[in-house]
């Protein structure tokens, strides 16, 4: 079949998954009866779409080349340009890799479930040719921000080092970490519901695998997090490694070290030696064979996890009794969107990003002398911005079937409640992390104590305020979130009142530091104190 | 004693500008069992959302056992136990899972709720999959959680939407034991179809819906003594009221000419 034709399959593909990850109909989302026809609403679902793409093109633009410019900049701290360089692009891959990761993983997860290869699986097309509409859909979700970036890094970069050559190579190794962030998404969706097949059930064995499956998706995330926030240390570490052992002959091997030391050479040359060029010069070409296997693999992957979606688990264990362990409903609601989220790598990812955050304000704590007011005030603001992405992501959970569950016994109450207690229980474990290791490194951890403790009032209410606008949506308009990133806007807008309040507290204080700073606590804690009050009454009112 | 379960009065549920339902109005005693039969567009899935409270905006007043959704939302959906026509469930949970849910959100207690489970589970087979998630069951094993799901509180006012179009025969055949069983018992239910023998072997009343509205309400004998010219069997009630007599003789010709 020729492209052309693939092509306007896909566009229908495309189409209606963007269509089906804005109204996820499947989980039993109404159409919003306000609207005229359905015509306009499919449209409105691709402006939708549309905006997400744009946001995350901004988003990536942005936070890549700031990172990239940012430590490029910082260089003299220790390392030399050309290494600071190599740190900046690095950052740039590793940053560009882990965002695309994620938002990748939203996106597989609507196509999934969106079940449309499955329609395409009846008509008359080879295994080949679903293989290639399935990644030429997912390529197409992504189009705006993929092409930007493909774009936007090399000009920057050519603007910067005058080298044409350099420049090219940015723009293929840019190409090869769009490859690896796909296929590594599609890879773990595969692992994930392949396991949740295979899974599932009460036995110890399971449960544990699905925690392996969870470290497993931890530490690649992790690795990532930590190079983009420690550019600038790892740029100074790989300058004085590289000066002192001559370990960058090994470590130019790796990706994606080796593209940024061959544009760092193009940028700077004459300053590394020919072994070091000519091995990561070697290293890169693998790794675009690599990409180029992969992009070839990456449909039928898509294909095939559809088809292992659909096969029937094999195995029955031998079921002994049916007995169930009902509990109060909120607990009944807590365990299982904790069940669901373990099993999904969208909300998996989005769960663990309180973690990730937590651990790298541990390594963060490794290099920082006393943590001062304003530096408690940073790291609060961090942990909270995270752990206020939890209410949306339990919430889309909700949505999954919330055909069904609309018809339950519920309060909104209820509901709000289950998912408050969620996310600020997370954003406690994780302050309560943060002052294990500041009393374990000896650092004065009495700052993090008093503020963090007073300003869990604020994320309990933040977390109340935000669930109370999406729990109206949910029962009002029948509105289920389909996956995060299609609805990058919405989601943005509704997350925004409830930021604003859990900072209410740290920029009062801020302020107040400046007039009497002898009345910050006292003021933090009612400003906290009070948010949480009113939330709390209006809540229960519901 | 014969109580009213459900009153449904002037019900309208529009998509858009698009009438769905069209003041729409009935009511279902306890001990009924009361069968929506339409063919399909008539309404009886959107009717059936109404009255479970999963259909956002409509007009018109719902009773249940004489309490409003409005007034109290979670009173009146404890009454009932819902067979949704499309089974959408958490696909990643296990039956077992999902079951544990749904007891907590209704607020039963573990001991009463396990014998009772015990025997629905077996009367519908499906013990060795209780462990499997829900994504890898076949659909007539889906809608057997989702029944089971629906009498494990020993609701009231049992709601089914077309409960038998993916169940086998053993199943099928001990749900409707459950459903004549329940209203026995002094339960009502409210079952909608477009399958005819179902409807005339199995309820003690029809509604006959078509383009949203009520063309047609009574016993099975009741409706056979109103169309006069029906040959007693419910499916040609059924296409005289709902006027597609005609114009299917005309299909069945058009087709038989090709
Ligand atoms: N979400 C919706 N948006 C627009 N139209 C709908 C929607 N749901 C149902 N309809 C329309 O309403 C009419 C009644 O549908 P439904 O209540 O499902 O009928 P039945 O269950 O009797 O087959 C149909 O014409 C259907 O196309
Ligand atoms: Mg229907």
């Amino acid at each position: 079949m020729k492209f052309m034709e693939l092509w306007r399959i896909s566009n229908k593909v495309y189409k209606e998954v963007s269509f089906q990850s804005i109204f996820a109909l499947r989980g039993g989302a109404s159409l919003p009866q306000k609207d005229k026809n359905v015509l306009q609403i499919a449209k409105r679902a691709e402006t939708n779409t549309l905006i997400s793409k744009i946001l995350t093109t901004i988003f990536i633009v942005v936070f890549g080349l700031s990172v990239f410019i940012h430590s490029i900049a910082g260089y003299g701290a220790g390392a030399s340009r050309e290494f600071a360089m190599i740190g900046g692009a690095t950052a740039f891959f590793a940053a560009l890799l882990f965002l695309m990761a994620i938002m990748g993983l939203q996106v597989t997860t609507s196509l999934i479930s969106s079940r449309i290869l499955d329609v395409l699986g009846h008509l008359p097309l080879s295994r080949n040719e679903i293989s290639r509409i399935a990644l030429i859909t997912f390529i197409r979700i992504f189009d705006i921000p993929l092409f930007v970036a493909l774009v936007a890094f090399p000009i920057i970069y050519a603007i910067q080092s005058g080298s044409a050559v350099g420049s090219f190579i940015s723009f293929i190794g840019i190409a090869v970490t769009e490859i690896f962030a796909l296929t590594f998404t599609i890879g773990l969706a595969r692992f994930f519901y392949s396991s949740v097949l295979r899974g599932g059930g009460r036995s110890k064995a399971s449960t544990l695998l699905r925690f392996i499956f969870l470290i497993v998706w931890i530490l690649p995330t992790l690795g990532v997090y930590l190079v983009i926030n420690l550019a600038g240390q790892i740029a100074t570490l790989f300058a004085s490694m590289a000066q002192t052992l001559q370990i960058s002959n090994y470590i130019v091997i790796i990706y994606p070290f080796s593209f940024s030391l061959l544009m760092s050479n193009f940028a700077f040359p004459g300053q590394l030696s020919n072994l070091t060029i000519g091995l990561s010069a070697a290293a890169s070409v693998g790794y675009v064979i690599l990409g180029a296997y992969c992009l070839k693999h990456i449909g039928a992957s898509i294909r095939r996890v559809f088809s292992e979606a659909e096969e029937k688990a094999a195995m029955h264990a031998q079921i002994m009794e049916v007995s169930i362990q009902p509990s109060r409903s909120w607990l009944g609601i807590i365990r299982k969107d904790l069940r669901i989220a373990s099993r999904s790598p969208a909300y998996a990812s989005l769960f663990l990003l309180p973690a990730i955050q937590t651990v790298v304000l541990m390594l963060s704590f490794l290099s920082l002398g006393d943590i001062s007011l304003n530096i408690t005030i940073g790291i609060l603001f961090g942990i909270s911005f995270v752990s206020l992405m939890l209410p949306p992501t339990l919430l889309a959970i909700e949505g999954l079937a919330s055909s069904y569950t609309r018809s339950l016994p519920l309060r909104r109450r209820t509901m709000i409640v289950a998912k408050a207690a969620v996310a600020t229980l997370t954003y406690t474990l994780s302050l309560l992390i943060l002052l294990i290791a500041a009393v374990f490194l000896r650092r004065n951890f009495s700052l993090i104590l008093t503020f963090g403790a007073m300003h869990i009032f604020s994320i309990a209410a933040a977390s109340m305020l935000v669930l109370s606008i999406f729990v109206k949506k949910l029962w009002e308009e029948g509105f289920a979130m389909g996956n995060i990133y299609a609805r990058l806007g919405t989601f943005i807008c509704i997350l925004f009142p409830g930021v604003l309040m859990a900072l209410a507290p740290l920029i009062t204080a801020s302020i107040v530091f400046f007039i009497a700073s002898a009345q910050v606590i006292p003021v933090f804690f009612t400003v906290a104190f009070l948010e949480f009050g009113i939330m709390t009454i209006i809540v229960l009112r519901q | 004693m014969e109580e009213t379960a459900v009153i449904v009065e002037g019900l309208t549920v529009k998509y858009g500008s698009f009438v769905a339902v069209d003041n729409l109005s009935f009511a279902v005693n306890t001990g009924e069992i009361y069968g929506l039969l339409g063919p399909n567009g008539a309404g009886k899935t959107s009717t059936i959302k109404a009255i479970v409270g999963v259909l956002p905006p409509y007009s018109g007043k719902i009773q249940v056992y004489g309490k409003s959704l409005l007034e109290d939302e979670v009173a009146v959906k404890s009454m009932i136990g819902y067979v949704p026509e499309e089974v959408v469930l958490f696909d990643s949970l296990t039956p077992r899972e999902f079951l544990e849910f749904i007891a907590s959100v209704r607020g039963l207690k573990a001991d009463i709720v396990s014998s009772r489970l015990e025997k629905l589970v077996d009367a519908f087979d499906i013990k060795k999959y209780f462990d499997t998630p829900i994504a890898a069951l076949s659909m007539g094993n889906k809608q057997k959680v989702a029944v089971i799901a629906a009498l494990i509180h020993e609701p009231k006012l049992l709601i089914l939407d077309e409960p038998l179009v993916g169940l086998d025969a053993r199943s099928s055949k001990i749900l409707k034991e459950l459903i004549s069983y329940h209203a026995k018992r002094g339960g009502a239910v409210i079952f909608s179809t477009h399958i005819m023998e179902v409807a005339e072997k199995l309820c003690t009343k029809v509604g006959i819906i078509n383009h949203g509205k009520l063309v047609g309400e009574g016993t099975v004998d009741e409706l056979r003594r109103l169309v006069k010219s029906a040959e007693g069997s419910l499916e040609d009630i059924f296409l005289k009221v709902t006027e597609q007599e005609t114009s299917l003789n005309e299909v069945i010709r058009a087709l038989e000419e090709e």
